[in-house]
């Protein structure tokens, strides 16, 4: 390889998209609150440029966005947007019986750790100075993540079933 | 193919998993790479992703990626195949005394976790979509060579 793997991909996907593409792309799964400068160097866009389709990402409802007078304008994913898209996929991968089976299973598995920790979240546990490994806490949030997207995709399909019949009459 | 050995260290991802960071891992790699066919352990309880390639490095007939992604962007990215020889590339706080970053690698023909063999990982990139497209770029190096030796990047023949 002559040139640098991170140069080439860079420059491959600079080429490949549309700088609007790589704005979203970036904030698709930007959690904390970034500025536009810090998601325009991400995306590889002026600042301007990344202002512009931030705004219309803004005002899409794709992503959040928190002024205040002390500093930059902050911009993250918007979790209702993000909570529906997944609650999407998920509908589109499995059929109603088998999520609610797997809702069961999850919410049995979360049972679990709250019985052997003795607290109802992992966040309680840190906040009381439980101990609790980086595997099983990681499994943990990861459980209780997923079960959110799982049962907004079971309310989600319930009403769209409703919606849809409603609106046919 | 044989199942990799999950150390605790190649467990130790901050944040919970990251469903959505998956999907596109998947999506861009499929994209990207003819050869891959991503999917979701675990559709619903999604703990990874494996993406199958349908041919192998040199000897080998077949390969295979098991990602994982936190919500705070920490990875492991796994690499696997039939004759037995493992690599990863992995961003998450460690305790080996180099390098000194997150990133990392683990060097075939086991993914080792000798601190004396750990090194730095080529991968500098940090947005999803780079480190997927960095990956596939990767695996194309050394599918194209046929060997898996220097896939770290570091190791680059004048």
């Amino acid at each position: 390889m002559t040139k640098d793997v991170n140069e080439t991909v860079t420059d491959e996907w600079v080429d490949e998209t549309t700088t609007f593409q790589r704005v979203r792309s970036v904030m698709r799964t930007t959690y904390d609150g970034q500025t536009a400068s810090d998601i325009a160097d991400r995306a590889r866009v002026s600042e301007t440029t990344a202002r512009k389709h931030l705004e219309d990402l803004t005002e899409s409802g794709y992503v959040e966005s928190a002024s205040n007078t002390e500093g930059p304008t902050l911009y993250t994913r918007s979790t209702e947007s993000l909570i529906l898209e997944e609650a999407s996929d998920i509908l589109e991968r499995v059929e109603t019986g088998k999520l609610v089976q797997e809702i069961n299973e999850m919410e049995t598995e979360l049972e679990s750790y709250r019985d052997e920790f003795d607290v109802e979240t992992p966040e309680q546990a840190a906040l009381e100075g439980t101990i609790i490994d980086q595997q099983t806490l990681t499994a943990w949030q990861t459980t209780r993540r997923n079960l959110s997207f799982a049962r907004t995709a079971l309310a989600l399909s319930g009403s769209k079933e409703t919606v849809q019949a409603t609106n046919a009459v | 193919m044989g199942d990799h050995d999950s150390t605790e260290e190649s467990h130790a991802l901050r944040g919970p998993l990251d469903r959505t960071a998956l999907r596109e891992f998947c999506t861009v790699f499929e994209d990207v790479e003819p050869l891959a066919t991503g999917s979701l352990e675990g559709e619903i309880r999604t703990t990874g992703l494996r993406i199958a390639l349908d041919d192998g490095i040199g000897r080998a007939s077949s390969g295979r990626f098991d990602v994982r992604w936190s919500t705070a962007d920490d990875y492991n990215i796994h690499y696997t195949d039939d004759l037995d020889r493992d690599l990863r590339w992995d961003v998450h706080p460690h305790d080996f005394p180099a390098p000194t970053g997150d990133g990392h690698h683990h060097p075939p023909p086991d993914a080792t976790s000798d601190p004396d063999d750990v090194e730095d990982s080529c991968i500098t990139v940090t947005t999803i979509e780079l480190v997927a497209r960095a990956t596939v770029t990767l695996w194309r190096h050394a599918y194209d060579r046929g060997t898996l030796s220097g896939t770290n990047g570091l190791v680059d023949p004048p």
